[in-house]
């Protein structure tokens, strides 16, 4: 959390408001790859 | 801090150390996605946040306390769409199943751009932060929590504790300092 925050703070420092589509372009990742992972019963 | 009730949508199911570790990554990197999410509504919102709630709470006593009406109603309607957003993910993992470590992920995508769209709004940044918990519970048998740390400073200190007082003799208590465990 710590690591992200540190990354979505200097990111907003640098670009401003459309930082927030770095943290969007992750879970969009995130959420494809589940998709290639087992999945819990 | 407690486990939610409905653990089966926890994620790993067994407790084998592949799956633990496997599990432990995942919740690092939803950890790390809810920082910065976070990080970045601190930072345009000055001082309020869209995932960490105990500092909402704090500054909304704060808010009440000075008689500052206007900031209090706007930290309570994000704690409120906080609780939404948790609610609305929980059903989301619910009817997803199995896949709700896909379904849930998209939720949050699908509330992140609608804030983006509009300006980077609070308000469905807010939802999505809460809804992201439910995206898993469980890394095999450790209790994972995504966005808050307060709960993973206490367990791991009380792991610590218990293992100087010699009341712990595994180690088992270190992964409680995995980012995301709780």
């Amino acid at each position: 959390m710590i690591t992200g925050a540190t990354v979505g703070g200097a990111a907003y420092v640098r670009i401003g408001a459309p930082a927030i589509w770095v943290p969007i372009a992750l879970a969009g990742v995130l959420a494809a790859g589940s998709t290639l992972m087992p999945q819990p019963d | 801090m407690s486990e939610p009730a409905s653990a089966a949508c926890g994620s790993a199911s067994g407790g084998g150390f592949v799956e633990v570790a496997r599990g432990l990554a995942l919740a690092t990197t939803l950890a790390a996605l809810a920082g910065m999410v976070d990080a970045i509504g601190d930072l345009h919102l000055r001082g309020l946040f869209v995932s960490f709630m105990s500092g909402n709470s704090t500054q909304l006593a704060t808010a009440l306390g000075q008689g500052d009406v206007a900031g209090a109603a706007t930290i309570a309607e994000l704690i409120a769409l906080f609780v939404l957003g948790a609610a609305a993910g929980q059903m989301v993992a619910d009817f997803a199943g199995r896949w709700h470590m896909t379904w849930v992920p998209i939720g949050v995508v699908l509330f992140l751009a609608i804030a983006a769209v509009l300006a980077t709004v609070a308000e469905p940044m807010a939802v999505a932060m809460g809804a992201l918990n439910a995206s898993m519970h469980r890394a095999g048998n450790i209790p994972v929590s995504l966005t808050f740390v307060t709960g993973v400073l206490v367990r791991f200190g009380q792991g610590l504790g218990n293992f100087l007082i010699r009341r712990a003799t595994e180690w088992n208590w270190l992964a409680q300092a995995a980012p995301g465990s709780e």
